[in-house]
């Protein structure tokens, strides 16, 4: 187990990393900056919708504030507005620093970046307007996503001509989590519009398609990214090699081979062929062994270098994010069983499953790799470590709270919908303390967004004029770990 | 460890590198350990399984087969009829047991107890279609139950359902140590066109110039009834 170097890495020198870093500045800044307005944008009104559900008169009366199309527009922001915008931000950034290029097409990226937005704008307003379709994750009106389309074209021009241009050291493990997360989102944005917003196909079709697209967004979007943040920045900033290239290419492989099968277990009993509902079953199923290699794969890279994430909050946010990535497979694995399925499947768990996948492991580790790269392309150290402390806090805490209070609420929900004594209304009055936990876990969440992006911009503008990093925790004077922030 | 810009030969730009660019560990590289055993043996049990599932759960992978147990098992894999005990006990609590109480015992004084009550489970010239008759319309006036005379008014449920009258009947003639057979829908249905469309209650004095009348037993066409009530004990 000593090292056996299978991969020898062209080194790069300081000079060349101060080059590459400094080429990506702008885009990625832009990229970054715009992903935390909409962070906090979404999550203010994902608050006001939690809210609604527990007191259902609140802001009664104003069409657009109603529950139905703010829970929507939050969902709709968070995937579109932070989560894509903070994957692609970090993408370049990766893939400059993975390629060993410099990043020319400056004004290509730019211009994507503005597109993007300026999309999402008219997308976010539509929705808000009533113009919402009735598709999870794909609610934005047909109008917008053509505009959100062409932006990452964009995108995607820059990362083909990065892709070959790179040098001629075999792919690193980030590299192949990467470019695969990068080539599997247009394929999923396109043809699901495609297939169900422009041109809808037969009804009957239409859930198996909406359900394989959101379950393409998580496993094969926004899990292949943070897997790629993960396998380079917790590699670097602990100092420690990857444990193992076979768990990589185990993890990889499986991931892409069932990351996009595992739909099929959210329609049990719904109006879809049953070969497509046991397809779902089995590939949830398998999804723990992706679950396990990555999972384990980090754990060996960082075991017995731990401290490090106690004080380095990169580590310290991409390490949790990772942990809630693979709870989120292992209960996903878990509710996909149909005997299981059969009790929970109309309740508040399937909510608490996705919050654990958006907020506990993608905002998780969007943020690790934030407090990673933003200092390098600012030369600016975050403005003060117990904003940074307070952060992580709010949005641990918050994220415990919706998750843990919505899987036990949602249990009993569930059992009490499907005993035919209880009356549906008593089965509401059950889940409501934990909907009302969940509404405070929210607040929670949404002041650690709004700490994040006051932090933003302290380190665009150097408030604190902060010399020393940002550290989480003391670190020893005679730690011989790497200084990891 | 980390060089300056100024120093490395490469270097032929001005660009400075920042502080969190100097303390920078150098590129990652990946060591070759092995797979762990338990996890190749997990993952061998996880795809067994899942093929295992997948081939006994498809349906042939026919697109038209929704459901297999249905497609292999024809009419017997149907989940049979509710329990119309268990939906009549629901309904129950939520109409009648505001005034008779989940105990059936009523309130002394006010309204009459369900429990071992002639009007429930038969007397000396009350029958089966007078209960469901009160049911459908009501009932008013003084009433004589158990030896007691009430004298209040209960309002018609004429708006549920055939089966959901069958399912309470049923449910306070078995329940409470009452042990008197099921009413089905279809009698229900029958007292309710014989009725007409009567919509004012009931008094003792009218419904005892109906001569009392038994369900007939449950014929072929009538669903099965549930299993008799175990023993309940006395309430």
């Amino acid at each position: 187990m000593s090292a056996f170097p299978s991969i020898s890495a062209n080194t790069l020198s300081t000079a060349d990393r101060a080059r590459i870093d400094a080429s990506t500045r702008g885009p990625v800044l832009l990229f970054f900056g715009s992903a935390l307005f909409w962070l906090v944008f979404g999550l203010a009104l994902e608050t006001l919708a939690s809210v609604q559900l527990i007191l259902p008169w609140f802001l009664e009366g104003i069409s657009f504030l109603t529950y139905g199309r703010i829970t929507q527009a939050a969902t709709t922001i968070f995937a579109y507005g932070f989560a894509t915008p903070a994957a692609i931000g970090a993408g370049i950034w990766l893939a400059s620093r993975l390629c060993r290029v410099e990043l020319d097409h400056h004004k290509l990226l730019v211009s994507a970046g503005i597109v993007w937005n300026l999309g999402l704008l008219i997308g976010a307003s539509g929705i808000l307007s009533g113009d919402s379709t009735s598709l999870p994750l794909l609610c934005l009106p047909g109008y917008s996503t053509p505009i959100l389309l062409l932006s990452y074209l964009l995108v995607a021009i820059w990362a083909l001509l990065t892709f070959f241009r790179r040098g001629d050291s075999p792919l690193f493990v980030a590299e192949w989590f990467l470019f695969a997360g990068l080539l599997a989102f247009p394929w999923l944005f396109a043809a699901a519009n495609t297939l169900l917003v422009w041109n809808p196909v037969n009804a009957p079709a239409q859930p198996a398609i909406a359900y394989w697209f959101a379950g393409g967004f998580v496993n094969l979007w926004l899990a292949p990214m943070g897997a790629a943040a993960a396998f380079y920045i917790i590699p670097k900033a602990s100092g420690q090699p990857v444990a193992s290239h076979h768990l990589d290419l185990l993890g990889f492989w499986t991931l892409m081979l069932f990351g996009s099968w595992t739909a099929g277990a959210s329609l049990i009993g719904g109006p879809v062929p049953a070969w497509i509902q046991s397809a779902g079953v089995a590939a949830s199923v398998m999804m723990l062994v992706p679950a396990f290699a990555i999972g384990v794969n980090l754990h060996l890279t960082l075991s017995g270098h731990y401290a490090t994430v106690g004080w380095s909050p990169a580590l310290r946010f991409l390490a949790t994010g990772i942990g809630c990535l693979f709870a989120y497979w292992v209960l996903n694995a878990i509710n996909s069983l149909p005997a299981v399925n059969a009790v929970t499947h109309f309740s508040d768990i399937g909510r608490a499953l996705t919050v654990l996948a958006f907020y506990g492991f993608f905002a998780m580790a969007a943020s690790g790799a934030i407090y990673y790269i933003v200092p390098r392309l600012t030369g600016h150290e975050w403005p003060c470590h117990g904003g940074v402390a307070w952060h992580y806090w709010l949005a641990a805490v918050g994220v415990g709270l919706i998750v843990i209070d919505l899987l036990t609420g949602g249990l009993i929900q569930a059992y009490a919908l499907t005993n035919p004594i209880v009356e549906f209304r008593s089965a509401l009055d059950f889940i409501w303390p934990f909907r009302f936990m969940s509404a405070v876990g929210f607040i929670l969440l949404f002041l650690s967004a709004a700490n994040f992006a006051l932090l933003f911009a302290g380190i665009l503008l150097d408030t604190r004029k902060n010399a020393a990093p940002a550290y989480l925790a003391v670190r020893e004077a005679d730690s011989t770990e790497p200084v990891a922030v | 460890m980390n060089q300056t810009p100024n120093n490395d030969p490469g270097s032929h730009d001005s660009i400075e590198a920042n502080a969190p660019e100097l303390r920078e560990a150098p590129e990652p590289v990946e060591k070759s350990s092995p797979l762990p055993f338990w996890l190749v043996i997990l993952a061998g049990v996880l795809i067994f399984w899942g093929g295992f599932h997948l081939a006994g759960n498809s349906g042939g992978f026919k697109p038209d087969v929704y459901n297999p147990e249905l497609a292999a098992g024809g009419a017997a894999a149907q989940a049979g009829p509710p329990d119309p005990r268990v939906v009549g006990k629901r309904l129950f609590n939520q109409n009648c047991a505001v005034c008779h109480q989940t105990s059936g015992m009523g309130v002394a004084g006010q309204f009459p107890p369900l429990v071992a009550s002639e009007w429930v489970v038969g007397g000396d010239w009350v029958g089966d279609n007078h209960l469901v008759k009160i049911l459908l319309a009501g009932a008013q006036g003084p009433m004589q139950v158990k030896g007691n005379t009430y004298n209040n008014a209960m309002p018609p449920w004429a708006q549920l359902k055939d089966e959901q009258i069958a399912s309470i009947l049923t449910y306070i003639r078995s329940e409470w140590g009452n042990a008197a057979p099921p009413i089905t829908a279809e009698y229900v249905a029958k007292v309710r066109a014989d009725s007409g469309d009567r919509k004012e209650p009931w008094t003792q004095k009218e419904l005892k110039a109906i001569p009392a009348e038994t369900q007939p037993a449950a014929g072929a066409a009538a669903p099965p009834a549930p299993a008799p009530a175990p023993a309940a004990p006395a309430a």
